[in-house]
């Protein structure tokens, strides 16, 4: 397991700054949500950890391995890092299968055909998809292409699993169940997650620890019952 | 407002029967109507060499578009090569020069006797553009910007998600690019292959500049060389041009089958870092650019601007070619005919094209969208093949041929689909609520159309009427068909001075032409703040 280390992390796109100094520590084994409202950072601070953006400044460590520092000119590719990720749009590929979407981290790193199929239908199955193997996305419902992401996340088995806002395209009742069911794998498996989301209650009910951003600053951290009463959750609420 | 909406519908329908159907039902009906005149032209020795070339050349050339054009399009779109947007405007840039002038400009460049780039090598040079293979290079290198565009705008549009999912995969740059933008991209690349197809096949003042002196012939030279022939000139044209029509489009009944793009919010795509494959990469650019686009027009502007022909050194350069050929009273009057033919063409297809996008975006009349299909066959079937079908139509009883008028008949024909499609997709963002608040203020017919459609499509008007300009001014084939020597538009006038080896004539009107295009070109995209123009 892995624990997730960003320290002084700074990026600005077109010269307007979208994080300032961002210093995060992922405790290993932690399920720690990034909330805050739409471009507050959370998104950017999500895609520097797995590489998809180099900071301007700053350093992430994953584990014991440095993965980017910008003053020592380190910077580890995105598919070298063994991060899993599941992207707001699902990015489930439409020219493949059910299998194939899933099967494909696996594929990527030489895995043999047999071997490839067990593994995979075993993650499938945890995410509740069995039977749908051969399906194409364009016949799955969003709830159902949403579990290919997260299987494709998980299939690799790794110490670090990035969310970003994984269920904010699903009705209300599917996300309360999803929500159930990442927070059960998480615990089974004991991989690191760092979370991504707008939605407060939703932060609230699925995490250890919660972080909330506003303008590319950490507002305030802690549990959620800690920051229960915190006035940036309370008012928020009120206007919607 | 349902039965007015019906009755400009039968109005747009018997425009577009008469302008574009009508004549090539004509064309069939002589070809079947010829009998053994039918047979012996269409199974003869001829046609099939002819129908071999056209087959090697349309290949060929779609290979090398789409050898040209995927991969710059990939590495504007997606790595971190510099200069894109420079790149962008340099390479589209042969997407508005017509082909025979791409071939002019390789002519003087590759004439294996004249040509500037034999000139090095004495007596012969290496390159000889008279060739299949010379022919090849002309067109793909003016086509390919089809192939460019189209996987350029399927690269943007494609949720970038779906390539950094790879990423985080596990799998590098180039293998994103194999197992996931290549095949996300194939019915881009498949439906832009079918467009250079379609148009090397049906294109003709190149073929026939480089294909006479090649000793090569191709569907479209041979059913004009029929044309101009004996009695049963018209029958044979006729007959062979099913066959052209049938060729041409047959890439279109090849549909690609799309993958339902699921689309997440746009977000900007994790550019492929190139590393030491940068320079190299923007390099290659740049050489794609100077060959395809500065190289012929350079070639083009510096033969207008020679005193002696074949001489290069700076104290031959003039600008006095340029008063001398528009002085020549043909000349000018080519360039005038042209310019107001096209201005009135893009002004009446602006008109019916509105008509048609009306119909087809804001009403549920039944065959509004047979009637947008029915606009673009002309601009899909070869420009001979249409020529032939307007002369049938417009000999008798109404006499329109070796008139100008046919001219006007014949652009409106071929090119109102260019501007209706720019049209449907500016009627389109009107929101319904704004007509309909004038209407309820008592508005109705031309006041509603002038005070408050005209203001809210008016950059849609605006470049619906510059795409059938710039095609219409310079267009050749029909041109060259339907008019006799009295009456001469400018691609018509390059034509008949090349043939007649007038080269530094001939690239003094290029050179008018190119300055035009190009300068519409630049004016529309300024205008439309860079949403329409290439």
């Amino acid at each position: 397991m892995s624990d997730v280390r960003c320290e002084g992390l700074t990026k600005s796109f077109d010269g307007t700054p979208v994080l300032k100094g961002f210093d995060l520590h992922v405790a290993s084994g932690a399920f720690v949500s990034l909330l805050g409202a739409s471009g507050c950072g959370k998104t950017t601070a999500l895609r520097l950890v797995a590489g998809l953006e180099t900071p301007d400044a700053g350093r992430i460590t994953v584990g014991e391995r440095v993965v980017c520092d910008v003053a020592k000119g380190v910077f580890v590719a995105p598919e070298a890092r063994r991060i899993g990720m599941v992207f707001q749009s699902y990015a489930v590929w439409p020219h493949m299968t059910v299998l194939e979407n899933v099967a494909y981290p696996l594929r990527v790193r030489g895995v043999a055909r047999a071997e490839r199929e067990a593994e995979t239908r075993r993650i499938l199955e945890i995410v509740g998809l069995d039977g749908l193997e051969a399906r194409r996305p364009a016949q799955l419902s969003g709830g159902q292409q949403q579990r290919v992401a997260l299987a494709r996340g998980l299939i690799m088995q790794p110490d670090v699993l990035l969310l970003d806002e994984p269920l904010s395209n699903l009705d209300a009742k599917l996300r309360l169940k999803m929500r159930r069911d990442i927070r059960s794998i998480q615990q089974a498996t004991g991989f690191t997650v760092l979370y991504v989301t707008h939605d407060q209650e939703e932060a609230l009910a699925i995490s250890d620890r919660l972080v909330i951003l506003e303008a590319g600053e950490i507002l305030a951290h802690g549990t959620p019952d800690e920051l229960r009463e915190h006035p940036f959750l309370a008012p928020v609420e009120d206007a919607s | 407002m349902r039965a007015r909406g019906r009755a400009r519908f039968w109005i747009a329908s018997l425009a577009i029967f008469v302008l574009g159907v009508l004549p090539l039902l004509l064309v069939l009906r002589k070809a079947l109507g010829a009998g053994d005149v039918f047979t012996e032209t269409v199974f003869s020795e001829d046609a099939l060499d002819a129908l071999l070339a056209t087959l090697h050349l349309a290949l060929g050339t779609t290979l090398l578009a789409l050898l040209l054009g995927a991969p710059a399009a990939w590495l504007v779109t997606r790595t971190d090569v510099p200069w894109k947007g420079f790149f962008g405007t340099l390479l589209t840039t042969p997407y508005i020069v017509p082909p025979y002038i791409a071939a002019l400009a390789w002519i003087t460049l590759a004439d294996p006797a004249i040509g500037f780039l034999n000139a090095p090598f004495g007596e012969s040079g290496p390159f000889d553009i008279f060739s299949m293979n010379g022919l090849i290079w002309v067109m793909g290198t003016s086509l390919y910007p089809y192939v460019f565009l189209t996987v350029r705008a399927a690269l943007e549009s494609a949720d970038p998600s779906l390539e950094d999912a790879a990423r985080m995969s596990g799998a590098g740059p180039w293998r994103v690019v194999k197992d996931v933008a290549f095949p996300l991209a194939r019915p881009a690349l498949l439906s832009s292959g079918g467009l250079v197809f379609m148009a090397t096949a049906s294109a003709f003042g190149a073929p026939v500049l480089i294909g006479n002196r090649a000793g090569i012939d191709f569907l479209s030279t041979r059913v004009v060389d029929l044309w101009n022939d004996d009695l049963q000139g018209i029958a044979r044209a006729s007959s062979l041009a099913c066959v052209l029509f049938a060729f041409a489009l047959v890439p279109m009944l090849l549909r690609a089958r799309h993958h339902a793009v699921l689309t997440g919010k746009a977000s900007q795509p994790t550019l492929v870092r190139l590393g030491r494959a940068r320079r190299p990469m923007q390099l290659l650019l740049c050489l794609l650019g100077f060959v395809a686009v500065v190289l012929p027009i350079g070639a083009i502007a510096l033969t207008a601007c020679l005193r002696f022909a074949g001489d290069l050194s700076l104290s031959n350069l003039t600008l006095e070619k340029f008063p001398e050929v528009l002085g020549a009273a043909a000349n000018a009057r080519a360039l005038w005919n042209s310019l107001w033919l096209a201005a009135a063409a893009a002004t009446a297809c602006v008109a019916l094209g509105f008509l048609i996008a009306w119909l087809q975006v804001k009403t549920r009349l039944r065959g509004r969208h047979l009637l947008a299909g029915l606009a673009a066959l002309p601009l899909a079937t070869p420009g001979s093949v249409l020529a032939i079908g307007l002369f049938l139509l417009w000999v008798s009883p109404i006499r329109l041929v070796y008139t100008v008028w046919i001219l006007l008949v014949a652009y409106v024909a071929k090119h109102v689909a260019l501007a209706a499609r720019a049209l449907a997709e500016g009627v389109g963002a009107v929101d319904d609520a704004l007509p309909d608040a004038a209407r309820m203020s008592g508005a109705r017919g031309w006041f509603l159309f002038r005070t408050v459609w005209a203001p809210l499509v008016m950059p849609a008007l605006v470049a619906g009427w510059f795409l059938v300009f710039m095609p219409a001014f310079s267009e050749l084939t029909m041109s060259v068909m339907l008019t006799d020597t009295e009456i001469e538009t400018i691609g018509v006038r390059m034509y008949r001075m090349r043939e007649y080896k007038s080269p530094t004539q001939a690239s003094v009107l290029a050179t008018i032409v190119l300055g035009l295009v190009i300068g519409s070109n630049l004016l529309l995209r300024k205008l439309s703040g860079g949403r329409y123009g290439v």
